[in-house]
């Protein structure tokens, strides 16, 4: 099968054993690759009720069909597991340079089972692969890692996607990392660390082709045209995600543990302050977008502090949960996650949960180890993000997430876990945006932007129709359309930017697949909406089989009693009953479980995942 | 009466390619009591030149944003402003 190497690699830690999988047609032919095949394979491998850091549990990394060659924005590699922090089917990506060389190494995924009694690395070189000794890369950082395995290997072309000390101590939101480019969300790192897994290191130089070469160098052609003929293409070019000024504009940027929607002083986090400090822009395997940006500090208390990044989530992780906008603490801030190894968005929001928690008296510096936490005072951050890596102190109660940690300090803590599924929120009050905030609430690994991301409401894109961000008519089926739409984009793993600010039109996407994988069927949208619609529902069906529905499709009661106090989403509440009403009848889920009726399925082609 | 005819002062707060042409982040604008959108344009390109006049007359590529809300969902450039109202120009954004 063209664009496919068709080899998926499987690893059982505990014993030290390799197998290798082949994709069946109609494994491809129904699920396509990416996502597709990461919800299936999931959904086939785990029996429900798995403990997520148990040996049964299997952590799947996985490049896309059109990941190695020239098409713009697909080389992201994609991770999927039961998550720890959600219980819930989990997906997370990361860009950079991985995904392609895991190709030219001679897979397209690996599936990794079991656990190791001492830490090991994977190396898997020109087809061949090794399990290697990491007792010496325990307890170093992500970037370390990188520097001492290509070392070790002779090698600095080596591809790496590795845990920190985040993920070595189980922490439930640590992320995989490469080359400073994260799978971040939902415990990826965790899994890893649990199975005492370092690294996955890949090299290789087999050429990836696809099945036609001509009708795909003029589907690239006409991709490349798309991003040229869009003025987002340029815009995002140049500015990359920042968009605080924005979102406060809009009065929907969360502060104070999401009581309010505007940050004061927010002129200090704008694109532009990032842009003065940018040093040098940085991008992807095959993407000309190039939104990445290496960024250092030169004066005040974070000065010679660098990353790669910040990107928008992550400013405002490390500013609005904290109601200070210090733009050094963001830069250093995101560098010290990178290399422990953790999720930005959960670590600022959980850290932002602790201030809630503290000014209300709920915790005190008897429990924070003397470390007062006050608004508009971010100087604990830094230390407190050490303290989660490490299990240390006060830490070792944020190192499990937000609903966890409210679940055991008690004192009605859990009112203000900013949370879905025990996935932290992103930097959007869904009150402002009522489609985002459904989304959130009904993505299958939980308050996740990028399941579903609502370009209509943020940016006023006219697809599939215009809409007002405040009405709650149609979110329901606007939300299933973006997510529809989002899932078999990652069929190709496509980055998440691409759809949300529609560079890449669905028709583009079908001719890409097609000529890359020969087969005729995937051109066709029509063919494309139903593989998506039958994604989200597996995915959604892998939650049910874990005793989810309705119950857990609930934002914390914030969004639903209390109003924006202030600014142009003032007055704003999340009509959940009539949003997610709305929800479940587009997508012909049964109205009172949440659960997708047998017929749903069946029309799906998923009458085996119909409960019994 | 003659305090209905008294000039209304509106916030226009310019980002992106539209600050870099108007030199300025932010501007206080005087406007007749009955003006529009395209009035608030046209004063801010008078004021600015044509680069930045052409740039705001393109509005294809820029977000508009009256008091946070899009300004097509107001009734376009024909819009009326209010005393103190802001006006925010962006760049068309991606955000994640």
């Amino acid at each position: 099968m063209a664009s496919f190497r068709n080899r998926l690699l499987r690893v059982n830690l505990t014993d030290a054993t390799f197998s290798e999988d082949r994709f069946t047609d109609s494994m491809i032919h129904d699920y396509i690759g990416g996502r597709g095949f990461g919800a299936k394979l999931l959904y086939d491998d785990l029996k429900p009720g798995i403990d997520p850091l148990g040996p049964e549990a299997e952590l799947i990394f996985l490049a896309g069909p059109l990941a190695g060659m020239t098409a713009q924005s697909f080389s992201r590699l994609k991770v999927f597991f039961k998550s720890p922090l959600t219980g819930t089917y989990f997906k997370s990506a990361a860009g950079g340079f991985y995904a392609p060389e895991l190709k030219y190494a001679g897979f397209d995924g690996v599936v990794v089972t079991g656990a190791s009694a001492k830490p090991v690395y994977l190396w898997i070189h020109e087809g061949k692969y090794e399990l290697r000794e990491a007792g010496y890369l325990w307890g170093l950082d992500c970037d370390d890692t990188h520097t001492l395995i290509r070392e070790e290997l002779h090698d600095p072309a080596v591809r790496l996607a590795c845990i920190g000390p985040a993920g070595e101590n189980v922490v439930k939101y640590a992320g995989i990392f490469t080359d400073r480019r994260a799978a971040g969300r939902g415990g990826a790192g965790a899994v890893m660390g649990s199975k005492r897994l370092k690294a996955i290191a890949c090299r290789g130089t087999a050429k990836v082709e696809p099945a036609d070469r001509d009708a795909f160098a003029v589907a690239v052609k006409e991709e490349i045209a798309g991003y040229r003929a869009n003025p987002m293409f340029a815009n995002f070019s140049k500015a990359g995600t920042q968009i605080a000024e924005f979102t406060n504009i809009l009065g929907m940027y969360p502060t104070r543990n999401f009581r309010e929607g505007i940050l004061p002083d927010w002129h200090e986090i704008e694109g532009e302050a990032y842009t003065k400090l940018r040093a040098k822009k940085t991008g992807c395997h095959a993407c000309m977008v190039h939104c990445g940006n290496l960024t250092r500090m030169y004066t005040g208390r974070y000065a010679g502090a660098w990353t790669e990044g910040p990107e928008y989530e992550t400013t405002w992780a490390f500013t609005g949960p904290m109601a200070k906008a210090d733009i050094g603490l963001t830069i250093a801030a995101d560098k010290l996650c990178d290399d422990l190894g953790l999720d930005t968005i959960s670590t600022g929001s959980t850290i932002g949960f602790a201030y809630e928690l503290f000014e209300r008296g709920i915790i005190d510096t008897r429990d924070t180890g003397g470390i007062t936490l006050a608004y508009g005072n971010s100087e604990p951050v830094m230390a407190l993000i050490r303290q989660i890596a490490y299990r240390d102190g006060f830490g070792d109660l944020l190192a499990d997430g937000s609903r966890e940690a409210a679940r055991r300090i008690g004192k009605g803590a859990v009112e203000y876990a900013i949370q879905v599924k025990g996935l932290e929120l992103p930097a959007y009050d869904p009150r402002g945006a009522k489609a985002h905030g459904l989304n959130f609430l009904t993505s299958n690994i939980g308050a996740d932007h990028n399941s579903g991301y609502s370009a209509q409401e943020m940016f006023g894109s006219p697809d599939p129709f215009k809409v007002d961000r405040f009405e709650v008519a149609r979110k329901g089926e606007l939300t299933k359309w973006n997510q529809d739409l989002t899932a078999f984009l990652e069929t190709g793993i496509i980055c998440s930017f691409i759809p949300s600010m529609g560079l890449l039109s669905v028709e583009t996407f079908g001719k890409l697949l097609s000529s890359a994988t020969g087969i005729p069927d995937v051109a066709a949208p029509a063919y494309l909406w139903k593989v998506g619609e039958r994604i989200y529902n597996l995915e959604r069906m892998f939650n049910v089989r874990e005793g989810m529905g309705i119950k857990e499709d609930a934002f914390p009661k914030r969004f639903t009693t209390e109003t924006l106090p202030a600014g142009p989403s003032q007055g704003q509440i999340f009509e959940t009953d009539a949003l997610l009403r709305d929800y479940y009848q587009a997508r012909g889920w049964n109205l009172r479980t949440g659960v997708p009726t047998n017929a749903k399925l069946e029309e799906l082609g998923l009458a085996f995942a119909v409960e019994k | 009466l003659r305090s209905r005819n008294r000039p209304m002062r509106v916030e226009a707060l310019l980002f992106g390619r539209p600050r870099e042409l108007a030199g300025c982040a932010r501007e206080e604008v005087s406007l007749a009591p009955d003006a529009s959108l395209a009035d608030l344009f046209e004063s801010l390109g008078g004021r600015h030149g044509p680069l930045l006049a052409s740039e705001l007359g393109r509005k294809e590529g820029l977000i508009i944003l009256v008091n946070g809300r899009d300004y097509g969902l107001l009734g376009g450039m024909s819009a009326p402003l209010k005393a103190d109202d802001t006006v925010a120009v962006f760049p068309i954004a991606g955000g994640g």
